[in-house]
């Protein structure tokens, strides 16, 4: 996992903001990468990898999200969900994968009951994992946001 | 070990300050009566528990067992169809919403539903409000498991709509399933597109179909450059 430096030009890891066309993402940006001894990504969660459909191994994302965006509950945290698939911003080279994710919350609609925003509170616990039948890596960490006073503060850190 | 993360956690806090495809298989339903399907009332209170809180787990119950019944006949296919889209009639504005959404979506993408392209491509824009990433946006999502059946309509969203970022998403989608028929829609979309962000999405979308390995195909290689050119950082 990385929470510093960057995926790409303008997917940056850490806590920010990243721009894209005239609206915003506030929030917390991470690369997860790593790699299998041998067999393949072959999957995408239920997505094939189309370079290697055959591949052994499945990249994996779960998470499970609270927000409270000015003083209202969107999301109430409970059973992780399927949070990745062949949509997002991902590379596999043979037996290496990586991919980007900024959870946090999308300023585009100015019209919006989020607008104005007053306050903000994203706690994401998210793992991460690599699977081949019975055999698996997973971290799991935890992402949080909040924006209050007019101040965005972002915090993360691994969980047992 | 046979696989490893790699963990960098160079911080645990940042600085407060400035708000900085492959779908199931399914095969040709048989042609049977109505009779066989699942009744009303079980087909509803299956169809109902798309808005809850489902596990991972329970949620893969249920969708194995509306997939089943859609496999029974086309009659009963049309039924699940029909049902979870009679759910999904309304935009979301809560959690319980958007997962009804989440999880309609993933099962009309699974079985390919033709039928439902009309109100996916109208609610492309549908998404739960927390990443500009593309897996939050669960019509679009839907539309890229339908694949080539949905690039008609995609394409026509892409002369009708006077939004420049419905239709990006619109671009979005015809990249991503690929395709000779999506490089089409994409030359013709070249001569249309007005949008400065659309027209560079639209290029760096043609020039990653030249490929040799998977001509037409967004591939690994150049999927970094192509999500940029999406994100349009301007």
């Amino acid at each position: 996992m990385a929470f510093s430096g960057s995926y790409q030009e303008g997917k940056p890891n850490g806590g920010g903001q990243i721009r894209y066309g005239s609206g915003l993402a506030y929030g917390v940006g991470f690369t997860v990468f790593g790699s299998v001894s041998s067999g393949g990504i072959g999957h995408i969660m239920k997505d094939t990898n189309l370079k290697n459909p055959g591949g052994a191994w499945t990249i994996e994302q779960w998470t499970s999200g609270y927000t409270n965006i000015n003083g209202s509950v969107y999301l109430k945290g409970g059973p992780a969900h399927a949070d990745l698939n062949s949509t997002v911003p991902y590379e596999i080279n043979g037996n290496e994968f990586r991919w980007y994710d900024h959870p946090g919350l999308e300023d585009k609609d100015p019209q919006s009951s989020r607008n104005p925003l007053k306050s903000y509170e994203g706690r994401f616990d998210i793992a991460v994992k690599v699977i081949n039948g019975a055999q698996q890596c997973e971290v799991k960490f935890r992402i949080s946001s909040t924006f209050s006073n007019g101040n965005w503060s972002h915090s993360w850190g691994q969980l047992n | 070990m046979d696989c490893m993360f790699f963990l960098i956690l160079t911080a645990i806090t940042s600085n407060p300050g400035t708000g900085v495809i492959q779908a199931s298989v399914i095969s040709r339903p048989k042609m049977i009566s109505r009779a066989e399907c699942l009744s009303e009332s079980n087909l509803l209170d299956e169809i109902r528990k798309l808005s809850s809180g489902l596990s991972q787990t329970d949620f893969g119950e249920m969708k194995k067992l509306l997939l089943g019944e859609a496999n029974q006949s086309s009659i009963c296919r049309q039924r699940v169809i029909s049902a979870v889209l009679s759910r999904m009639k309304t935009r979301p504005t809560e959690q319980a919403d958007f997962l009804l959404w989440q999880h309609g979506a993933d099962i009309l993408g699974d079985l390919k539903a033709v039928e439902a392209i009309d109100h996916l491509v109208a609610h492309l824009d549908v998404s739960d409000g927390l990443s500009p990433s593309m897996s939050h946006y669960p019509a679009a999502r839907a539309l890229i498991q339908i694949g080539s059946s949905a690039l008609p309509k995609l394409a026509n969203a892409l002369s009708q709509s006077s939004d420049p970022y419905f239709r990006r998403k619109a671009l979005f989608c015809i990249a991503q399933i690929g395709g000779q028929q999506a490089a089409r829609a994409l030359k013709d979309a070249s001569h249309l597109e007005t949008d400065r962000c659309n027209s560079r999405f639209i290029n760096t979308s043609i020039r990653a179909f030249k490929n040799r390995d998977f001509p037409n195909q967004i591939t690994s290689r150049t999927r970094a450059e192509w999500y940029s050119a999406f994100l349009c950082r301007k």
